[in-house]
């Protein structure tokens, strides 16, 4: 059997391989702003505390996800500049909150999950779940000394995702059945989770402790196109 | 288009072997067979050459672009309609009607608040006075608060936070949307209509929203990439399927030119085998048939060269035998009458020589005439007889010049109109039943002569039941000067057949022999469309 007299029909099965690059391509492409957001020094009676609020930075979909009554869970994780999320000697904080917005209440049940004081708790408006799930306080006394004279900044990355699943497989079931025959199979594996998610990354500009205090969130437009995340 | 020669009709002298393409030899000896490959260069087709490979070629292209275009288009359909499935403006829309509900129920609810205070104030004395579940319930009944929820499912229990020195048992206030305080008591609220229509609003907002963040990203994609999956997949199916076919169809292309190729350069008797399909069966069967009458043609043209130097032998033989047989027979009958008769002895000498003498010389004169009537073949006069009336004047003839045998006749038709020549015709059929009586000897034997016509042919068949010719002699016999008959009153000339064969090959037709002990028939084929050749093997 010789390749050239095979190579045609081989061609197809080869321009097709390449076609899902080309589809993710296009799909992950999407330019998505820098948000700079500016931490605080705070005293508190362990000594200074760096605090930096993120309840500005969440984007309008993230924001739509919270107060859209899905369930959602966010996660927070500030880290120096240059390390991997998730490297634990880069990871300077961590918080991680499940959140459910009543609409027709307009209460918040919030539960902190990692933490030592993980009882649900409900919350009447969004300025206290963000200042107990979208603020980042951090006491540790190396990156303390280290911002303290000289500031610098930090990364985080936030993440909003749904998962309160039941909406999601529902739909995911509907456009299924939409579908025919063998399609119905095939469409159906490559779906995939349909649930709401975003990540993006927040860079952090730690003031020194002896500047005077600016206000806590700056946002300003795009300086680098970042791909965001697949998740 | 004449019939291809059949190959269990074995015409002595005009065989035609054949060597197929798997192979097998039809000859008598065995020979290599000729391997076909379909590789041989006059088989090779460049492939940008080849009609079959383009066709696929174009084909392919057209059904690839087809699919690529169905798949835009399918692209293309399903951005419009996503553009139709979400929109910001009904997602806000359904936003401000969640509202709206939002705003209607707290508007009932105020309603009922305004109504139920004087109610609850004159009832606690003021806000003195703590009142019962019952006088409660009595009260928000009569401020309206079915609207609300069903009174029936309003759940009343004490109000743990009241605190009797700072509150007054007329306090209303509402603790939420569905939990009320008035006094010392908290009424739970059912789920009412307007939480019902909310939830259903906000299910669909919900929904609308996930479709709206997933189309774009997720679920359009997905659908195109399912559907060129789909396509990709029964297109490489499909598309293969067709080139392999393409593929097989060039190879048994490339076997039947390589087989043409071997035809005209190796082996004339190269035939095509029977296995072929579609129109490749058409084509090689086709040759098999051109091969095959090229064939016999070539075979009646030497024999029909043969013939002609058979015939000039005969007319030199005859001139030069007949001059000396006059004068031999004169001087023997001189001789005769001048002897006076002195001697008797040397009398009865010379009448016996002259007896032997005049027999050998009419044998001589005899065999001078058949070579002269063998070289002055006359060419047929063609026209319009009747098969069956020459057939039976000859069978009638020889009856009664065979009495010893039964001659017989048969024909399915009472006439069976031809184009021949008559005579000659006649001449060849008394010939084959004479050859048959003399066989048989005087045993009593069967001699049928036979006439069928067929859509292409008359078929005339001489048949008997005698010894039956040798196999060694049967690819002979219509041979010139090839005779079995070498003893008894008349021995042959070998001449026969061999006029018979001629005569018929004049008249376009097939004379053929089939023989084995108790069975010997001798066949004569004229085809009924078909013109009768020269004897130089051209057509007339």
């Amino acid at each position: 059997m010789s390749l050239k007299r095979w190579a045609p029909p081989l061609l197809i099965p080869l321009m097709y391989l390449a076609l899902p690059c080309t589809l993710e391509a296009s799909a992950q492409a999407e330019e998505a702003k820098v948000v700079l957001v500016v931490a605080r020094w705070e005293m508190k009676e362990n000594g200074p505390v760096l605090v930096i609020p993120f309840s500005d930075a969440l984007t309008d979909k993230q924001k739509n996800m919270i107060t859209g009554g899905f369930t959602t869970v966010s996660q927070l994780s500030v880290r120096l500049p240059g390390h991997n999320a998730g490297t634990e000697p880069g990871v300077v904080f961590n918080s991680q909150c499940s959140v459910k917005f009543d609409a027709w209440e307009e209460t918040y049940d919030i539960v902190r999950v990692q933490s030592e004081n993980s009882k649900p708790f409900v919350s009447k408006d969004f300025t206290e779940y963000a200042s107990v799930c979208l603020t980042g306080d951090i006491r540790d006394n190396n990156i303390i000394k280290r911002f303290n004279s000289q500031g610098g900044y930090l990364q985080a990355q936030l993440t909003v995702k749904q998962t309160s699943a039941e909406e999601a497989l529902k739909i995911k079931d509907w456009l299924i059945q939409q579908q025919s025959g063998v399609m119905q199979s095939l469409f159906s594996h490559m779906l995939g989770d349909i649930s709401l998610h975003q990540t993006h990354v927040v860079n952090i500009r730690v003031p020194k402790r002896t500047e005077t205090s600016e206000p806590a969130t700056k946002q300003e437009p795009a300086v680098v196109p970042v791909k965001k995340g697949r998740g | 288009m004449t019939n291809p020669v059949k190959p269990d009709e074995q015409q002595a002298g005009l065989s035609l072997p054949g060597r197929s393409l798997s192979g097998r030899s039809t000859d008598q000896d065995m020979d290599e067979p000729v391997a076909i490959t379909g590789t041989s260069p006059a088989s090779k087709v460049p492939w940008h050459e080849s009609w079959i490979i383009r066709a696929a070629i174009i084909s392919i292209v057209i059904i690839g672009l087809g699919y690529i275009s169905g798949a835009y288009f399918a692209w293309q359909g399903i951005a419009t309609i996503g553009r139709l499935a979400y929109m910001e403006e009904v997602e806000g829309a359904l936003g401000s009607y969640l509202e709206t509900i939002k705003a209607s129920h707290q508007e009932k609810q105020t309603a009922m608040t305004v109504k139920l205070r004087p109610a609850l104030s004159q009832a606690t004395a003021g806000g003195s006075q703590a009142i019962t579940d019952a006088e409660l319930l009595y009260l928000l009944k009569a401020a309206g608060a079915e609207e609300l929820g069903n009174p029936a499912e309003m759940v009343i229990s004490i109000y743990s936070e009241f605190s009797q020195g700072q509150m007054t048992y007329d306090a209303v206030k509402w603790l939420s949307r569905d939990q009320l305080q008035a006094g010392n008591l908290r009424v739970e609220f059912p789920k009412g209509k307007f939480y019902e229509q909310f939830k259903a609003t906000e299910d669909l907002r919900q929904r609308y929203q996930l479709i709206g963040a997933r189309l774009e990203e997720q679920i359009t994609p997905t659908l195109i990439q399912a559907s060129v999956t789909i396509m990709v997949i029964s297109f490489i199916l499909l598309g293969g399927l067709f080139w392999v076919y393409a593929q097989k169809f060039k190879d048994k292309i490339g076997e039947v030119l390589e087989g043409f190729s071997v035809w005209s350069e190796l082996d004339a008797k190269f035939r095509f085998s029977p296995g072929y399909t579609g129109e490749l069966k058409m084509i090689t069967s086709q040759f098999n048939a051109m091969a095959n009458e090229v064939e016999a043609n070539r075979q009646k043209s030497l024999y029909l060269e043969k013939i002609a130097s058979w015939q000039i032998i005969a007319r030199k033989l005859a001139h030069e035998i007949k001059n000396p047989l006059t004068p031999i027979q004169m001087m023997v009958s001189q001789l005769k009458r001048r002897y006076k008769g002195e001697d008797p002895e040397f009398g009865s000498l010379l009448e016996e020589a002259q007896q032997i003498i005049t027999e050998e010389v009419t044998v001589l004169r005899r065999m001078v005439d058949n070579f002269s009537n063998f070289a002055r073949l006359p060419q047929p006069e063609m026209k319009n007889i009747d098969l069956n009336q020459v057939c039976r004047h000859v069978t009638e003839l020889q009856k009664n010049a065979f009495p010893q045998h039964t001659i017989t006749f048969e024909s399915k038709t009472e006439k069976t109109p031809a184009w021949a020549d008559d005579d000659l015709l006649r001449q060849v059929l008394l010939n084959l039943v004479k050859n048959a009586g003399e066989a048989c000897g005087e045993t009593p034997s069967v001699i049928k002569v036979g006439l069928v016509t067929t859509p292409s042919d008359h078929l005339i068949t001489v048949r008997d039941n005698g010894p039956g010719i040798p196999e060694e002699a049967l690819g002979r016999v219509f041979e010139a000067y090839f005779t079995t008959k070498h003893t008894g009153p008349n021995p042959g000339m070998g001449l026969g057949l061999a006029v018979c064969q001629k005569i018929i090959i004049d008249h376009g037709g097939k004379l053929g022999v089939t023989s084995r002990p108790g069975e010997t028939v001798f066949s004569i084929r004229l085809s009924k469309d078909r013109k009768p050749i020269s004897s130089h093997g051209n057509n007339v």
